[in-house]
């Protein structure tokens, strides 16, 4: 019946999943070394630098405004980037799918509560949540990365307790639950991996569009107000030059882009090949 | 059966066309006697009783106005009171200004001051904090008006400057989205967020000024106001970015002017935290900064370094002090301080709030720290700024900017040393405030405040700044010249040719 | 049938007092509307006052009540700022939010559709593989950099659209636009993928088989029953339109509600951000509501709890 899809995909040449990967193996070595990597301190200012353009000499991307070493500052800013995109993921990830877990497999009073939870955070408009929040506690890289993941379960949980439900009555969660294992390990033991290729395929998604929130968090001013350099700051801060220094803002954002494609380009792939007829929302 | 998704779609655009064409006719160009103003923060509300944002009671001044003027020299000019007199230490009379009628044809009288200040100060309306030294008002003749203070307020006539007169049968909501006042312009129509539209009033009382109608846009993006403006959509841009001012000043086309505002800006410190209880060590932050730098690179010139707390404008401003800067000595301080390797501290600062500040605090700290003084920058959103500024969460320094609208040096020394944002302790400096403000002679009050402002000076009670210049973009369209009280009067624009 | 709307309603109620609840919580922790709204030379003792005042003394609990019992009637109470009612600010704001989510909407159909339908049709080919890229793009651009390099591109160099305001179709076509391209972006792929799946389903390839022109086929057979999760999805994206446009507000100085509640927040003024949050939630509620109805109508098959 479906002979012809398969074949037709495994012909297509596979270069931009296996590209999109390296990219973000070369950010991740490249937050990681960075101290290395950097020609510059990250802050070390220079008025007399100021404003340089890309490829002036010992300044391959440019100054800032303050004549801080733009490279460096990407360089080190990956590290922020990835950590907010990885790290809430993670938070997010965990308690979605331990939610969603137990409003599948509970069922009952359980999932209406977990249900109700996942329906007010789904309602309120998450730009408005996010702003909400980090207007009212401050922000520091921690407490961003905290809010993030609180804001972004709800997906998890979703996928997570369809999943179970789907999953709950099939025979092999039978036969272990007739040899007397504890909810715990059916839920943990046998119920979760098979759910997880479509966390994997949400977490890359999810991952892409928290560090887009970051950086609109940046733009508005309610962002990582850091000492350490991050591409949304860059860019927000790089706005005002937009006309003056173009590359200030165009590079930051340049990355920002290219690590959202790798992770979309990412967990497209790892969809398809999961499961083809998936239609999960991103 | 046949085109049911396609004409879904039909009908959606269909929809949205006929909301658009349908949304009112407000115009987006100006035409020939109307001026655009963009970039000006809006409120939500025009009733001058509780607008306290300085932009926006601007903006009304031009509808509304007060009893008298303050003028650029601290002189005091008639406004809707033609001549005043004091009667007796708490009490004065003012007499109102004839042939003088609201914008809704009803005739001006003192009743309408009268009421205008009862609404305030018995109304709790925002304003009252300005009025906390009145405590009635009542007319007293056809065309006169007795203020009876709480107690002796030598300010009082500033103080007045800031009270727009509103018609006596106004109530709570009748000045929230009309206005009625007897000024040279009233509102012609207002979308809000959007635009609003004011036009002259033909009744009014003064000068026919030359610009008759005037589009206030709002457009909260920086960005987006410059472009507004290169594309000749704004003919007055307020706020512009030093950068963006810079740039912009090449052209031809379009004139940049930058004016010095009250506003100073400066970093308060608790010397209850060490080592701010060691002078030496103040006065090396001080010593440590250079703030020609800070203002040419940053502000891009747009800034005045100072070493009064307050500005050239206030009353008490002492020349003869000069910001310092010498970093060898400062580290010499710092080691006589027992500090030879420098300290470190928190820095707190908004983002967002003041001209670059953020990158000056960045500057700042990046000064300090080729002296050893390693201070952690911690940077806020102006709103959480300023509920730590109360709970005292911003030890042990933090900057902020302050202006005065009374330009008074004693009222700016306190809110800098007496008031709840104060960190820094002195018991004796308080004291002296207090006695300065309570002086009526205004020599005897001007040689005092200098006194004080070279004492904080002296004492490196804090770190001084630098004074803060507002940039605006003109249009070849209008010629006007900008007031350092950061206000538009529209009256004062004219219109090119 | 009635069990499952009373159900739903039911359910839909219990998550408007959540987010009433969660909205109240957070925004009176975030900080003092009191301590912006006063002059720093204002004593301690105007603060305490003006404090009690507004109300902020009280326990939160007795707070929350207040605030719910008004609520309820549509009163969020006054402006803290402004003392303009809040509902009435948020509510002159609407048409334009909605304008605007419309407009987006509007540009991503005209978009998404013959993108999507194209790429799933041709899959694997040269067109698919642009399509795609293009998706991939449009949903990584930051919209405040497309927004200021439309504004740059059209309005500054080109002069042939306003920078930003509101009032005539030329203000609205830019910012829809940014916003629209995202939203066209993700519902390309999903049409993709509605069409990949459904052609290859039996009855499809029978009426192939039978000789129908492949633009029927596609119109007739594969939209229809892909369109299900599509339509879904676009009432979804709807809802979030009218909150999420908060960047592309500000940058086009569009008067809508995303722009007041930032603002609002930044001035901490409670009920404006209480109103503008619990309306744009209850519109959310709603469309997800009416939506599973009309799921449940139009296919019998899926049985939701």
């Amino acid at each position: 019946m479906k002979s012809w899809t398969f074949a037709s995909r495994f012909q297509l040449p596979s270069l931009t999943p296996v590209l999109a990967t390296l990219g973000l193996c070369i950010v991740a070595i490249v937050a990681v070394l960075a101290p290395a990597l950097a020609p510059f301190n990250p802050n070390l200012q220079d008025i007399s630098q100021r404003l340089l353009p890309p490829l002036a000499p010992g300044h391959l991307l440019g100054t800032d405004q303050l004549g801080r070493d733009i490279l460096s500052r990407l360089i080190y800013g990956s590290r922020i980037s990835l950590t907010v995109g990885f790290v809430s993921v993670a938070l997010g990830s965990s308690i979605g799918t331990l939610l969603g877990l137990c409003a599948g497999y509970f069922g009952g009073l359980v999932d209406d509560i977990i249900r109700w939870l996942m329906n007010v955070f789904l309602a309120f408009p998450f730009i408005l949540l996010v702003i909400t929040v980090v207007a009212g506690f401050g922000s520091s890289a921690v407490q961003l990365v905290v809010i993030l993941g609180l804001v972004s379960w709800t997906d998890y949980a979703k996928v997570l307790r369809a999943e179970v439900l789907s999953v709950r009555e099939r025979d092999f969660v039978t036969a272990a639950r007739s040899t007397g294992a504890t909810n715990r390990v059916l839920m943990f033991r046998h119920i979760l991996p098979n759910a997880i290729s479509p966390l994997i395929v949400l977490g890359s998604f999810d991952a892409a569009r928290l560090i887009i929130v970051a950086a609109a968090l940046d733009f508005l001013g309610l962002g990582v107000p850091a000492n350490i350099p991050s591409w949304g700051s860059m860019l927000s801060d790089g706005r005002a030059y937009m006309q003056v220094a173009w590359w200030l803002a165009t590079i930051p954002g340049i990355a920002i882009m290219l690590i959202v494609i790798c992770l979309n380009v990412l967990g497209d792939w790892l969809r398809d090949r999961t499961d083809p007829r998936s239609r999960a929302v991103e | 059966m046949k085109n049911s998704t396609i004409s879904r779609r039909n009908l959606l655009k269909l929809a949205t066309a006929a909301a658009a064409s349908s949304l009112g006719p407000f115009p987006t160009k100006a035409d020939e006697a109307s001026i655009v103003i963009g970039g000006l923060p809006e409120d939500a509300n025009l009733d001058p009783g509780v607008i306290t944002a300085t932009d926006w009671a601007g903006l009304l001044r031009n509808i509304y106005q007060p009893l008298v003027y303050g003028g650029a020299n601290g002189d005091v000019l008639p406004g809707l009171a033609t001549a005043w007199k004091q009667l007796d230490p708490v009490t004065w009379e003012f007499t109102t200004r004839d042939n003088v009628q609201f914008h809704n044809g009803e005739k001006f009288g003192p009743e309408d001051v009268e009421f205008t200040i009862k609404r305030i100060v018995e109304g709790n309306l925002p304003l009252r904090y300005i009025l906390s030294s009145v405590e009635t008002a009542t007319a007293s003749g056809p065309n006169s008006v007795q203020i009876k203070l709480r107690a002796p307020a030598p300010l009082i006539l500033k103080i007045l400057n800031r009270i727009p007169i509103v018609q006596r049968a106004s109530t709570k909501t009748s000045l929230v989205r009309q206005t009625n006042g007897t000024g040279p312009y009233k509102l012609e129509k207002w979308s809000p967020g959007d635009q609003l539209v004011l036009q002259y009033a033909p009744n009014y009382w003064g000068p026919k000024p030359s610009v008759k109608r005037v589009i206030y846009r709002s457009i909260p993006d920086a960005n987006s106001l410059v472009a507004a403006f290169q594309a000749n959509e704004v003919d007055l841009a307020v706020g512009l970015q030093p950068d963006a001012a810079s740039k912009l000043s090449g052209s031809s086309a379009l004139d940049i002017k930058a004016v010095d505002t009250d506003r100073t800006i400066f970093i308060n410190i608790d010397n209850t935290a060490k080592p701010f209880d060691d002078a030496r060590v103040r006065k090396a932050l001080n010593l440590s900064l250079d703030r020609d730098a800070l203002v040419r690179d940053i502000l891009l010139g747009n800034g005045s370094p100072i070493a009064n707390p307050c500005g050239p404008h206030y009353l008490g401003y002492n020349k003869s002090l000069k910001p310092q800067f010498d970093p060898t000595k400062a580290k010499e301080l710092l080691k006589e301080a027992g500090l030879p390797n420098g300290f470190e501290f928190t820095l707190n600062a908004p983002s967002g709030r003041y001209m670059k500040d953020k990158e000056i605090a960045e500057a700042i700290v990046g000064q300090w720290s080729r002296v050893g003084i390693n201070a952690k920058l911690v940077l806020m959103e102006f709103g959480t700024l300023m509920t730590g500024y109360r709970n005292h969460k911003l030890s042990p320094a933090y900057l902020i900017g302050v202006s005065q609208p009374d330009l008074d040096g004693a009222q700016f020394l306190t809110t800098v040393f007496n008031s709840a944002g104060s960190y820094f302790k002195d018991p004796e400096l308080v004291a002296a405030i207090v006695e300065a403000l309570k002086m009526a002679d205004v020599s005897e009050r001007r040689a005092t405040i200098e006194k004080l402002n070279a004492e904080v000076f002296e004492k490196d009670a804090y770190v001084y700044l630098y004074l803060q210049k507002a940039i605006f973009g003109l249009s070849k369209k209008i010629k006007w010249t900008p007031s350092s009280n950061e206000e538009i009067d529209l009256a004062s624009i004219e219109l090119a040719s | 049938m009635i069990l499952f709307l009373a159900r739903r309603l039911f359910e839909a109620i219990a998550v408007l007092i959540g987010i009433s609840l969660v909205v109240f919580v957070i925004s009176r922790l975030s900080g003092d509307p009191a301590a912006l709204m006063l002059p720093p030379e204002a004593s301690d003792e105007d603060f305490a006052q003006l404090r009690h005042e507004m109300g902020l003394d009280q326990s939160l609990y007795v707070q929350y009540l207040t605030f719910a019992s008004k609520a309820i009637h549509g009163d969020f109470g006054e402006s803290i700022r402004n003392f303009v009612p809040a509902t009435q600010l948020v509510v002159e704001r609407l048409p334009a939010t909605l304008l605007l989510a419309c407009g987006a909407l509007c540009i991503a159909l005209t978009i998404a559709f013959p993108a999507g339908i194209v790429a799933g049709l041709n899959r694997g080919s040269i067109i698919d593989r642009t399509v795609m890229t293009f998706c991939v793009i449009g949903q990584g651009v930051p919209v405040f950099w497309s927004s200021l390099l439309l504004i740059l591109f059209f309005s500054v160099h080109l002069h042939v659209l306003p920078t930003s305001g509101y009032g005539r179709l030329e203000n609205l076509i830019m910012p829809a636009s940014a916003l629209g391209i995202y939203t066209a972006a993700r519902l390309s792929r999903l049409v993709r993928s509605g069409v990949i799946e459904v052609a290859s389903q039996d009855y499809v390839r029978a009426a192939h088989a039978k000789g129908l022109a492949v633009r029927d086929v596609v119109q007739n057979y594969v939209l229809r029953n892909a369109l299900l999760p599509i339509v879904t999805v676009i009432g979804l994206d709807f809802a979030a339109l009218l909150g999420g446009a908060v960047i592309t507000e500000t940058i086009f100085a569009w008067p809508g509600v995303g722009r007041l509640t930032v603002e609002s927040i930044t001035r901490r003024d409670f009920p404006v951000v209480q109103a503008s949050v619990i309306m744009l939630a209850a519109t959310y509620v709603v469309i997800n509501f009416l939506v599973d109805i009309i799921y449940r109508f139009i296919d019998p098959r899926i049985k939701l709890r």
